[in-house]
């Protein structure tokens, strides 16, 4: 999907999938990201010590960590929060 | 337990909004189709009449044609941006599907899509809303222009007025259903457009946190 979303929601997104180590090319597949923006997303979030960086058999996989779970939980809450006392549609 | 809660009542909330949008978006293809279907018949009828000497037909026949091609025109772009709608709202509701239970992951990520969506898609929603009010107006002037040439062409027959009741009435109904629909999408992006702003704000919220933890 190529919708236009926030930082905030790429950032979540990204923390989601990586709950299982992934490599570069999958985060930036999956989270349908060009190269450069993806890389910048990933350092942001590396430095923010919510990815970790490991290295298996060459490659460099991210992996989400136990300080990110603040974030991701309060950026649901928040989400959440949107679909609250809002009207039930009828056709 | 209140989490669950909570997460039961947002998924319901969730596909319930996502069913309804759906079949707004078909109801609004089908309309899109019915309303090109007059145009061509329309077209069909009134252009041959055109090689009328009577002032009055070659009136009537040029007026229905200027009206048909303007609907036609309106119906055309309103079908092209509701396919274009459907398509990417069709790619969003297919990603969710059979995964049972739901977690409230599968449920956020759905809102980020929806509102990637809607973020994206909120200049053709409102064309969309737009064209169609102008299609409905077309229709009813269409009504009226009918109404108006049965008044003063009528001279007695019954299946004269069956006929001119009839694509009268069809024009009516026509033309609320080009109020009703757009109506429809209205509460949609008005329940959007504030949810788009509650976004905002919880973006800065989030945007705190993010330099709180640093």
């Amino acid at each position: 999907m190529n919708n236009r979303r926030t930082q905030y929601e790429i950032y979540w997104e990204i923390l989601t999938y990586c709950k299982t180590p992934r490599l570069i090319t999958q985060v930036i597949q999956r989270c349908n990201l060009n190269t450069k923006i993806g890389q910048e997303y990933l350092d942001f979030l590396v430095s923010k010590e919510y990815l970790t960086k490991t290295l298996e058999k060459d490659k460099t996989l991210f992996t989400t960590t136990p300080a990110a779970k603040g974030y991701m939980e309060t950026f649901m809450r928040l989400y959440m929060e949107l679909f609250k006392n809002t009207p039930e549609f009828k056709l | 337990m209140n989490m669950e809660l909570d997460l039961n009542s947002t998924q319901t909330k969730l596909q319930k909004e996502m069913k309804h949008f759906f079949a707004l978006t078909v109801m609004s293809l089908a309309f899109a189709g019915i309303v090109i279907a007059f145009v061509v018949a329309s077209l069909t009828v009134n252009i041959p009449a055109l090689r009328t000497g009577d002032s009055t037909m070659l009136l009537n026949s040029f007026s229905n044609i200027v009206i048909s091609l303007i609907v036609g025109y309106l119906a055309f772009r309103f079908l092209i941006s509701t396919a274009e709608l459907l398509s990417r709202f069709d790619d969003i509701k297919q990603d969710d599907a059979g995964e049972t239970p739901v977690s409230s992951e599968s449920i956020t990520g759905k809102i980020i899509q929806l509102m990637g969506l809607y973020r994206e898609e909120r200049p053709h929603i409102q064309r969309m809303i737009l064209v169609s009010r102008v299609a409905g107006v077309c229709f009813f002037a269409n009504a009226l222009i009918q109404t108006v040439l049965l008044v003063i062409n009528y001279t007695g027959g019954t299946l004269e007025l069956a006929s001119g009741v009839g694509g009268i009435i069809v024009s009516l109904i026509m033309g609320l259903v080009g109020f009703l629909l757009p109506s429809s999408f209205k509460k949609y992006a008005v329940c959007w457009d504030q949810r788009i702003v509650k976004g905002n704000e919880a973006e800065k919220t989030i945007a705190s946190f993010l330099e709180d933890s640093s």
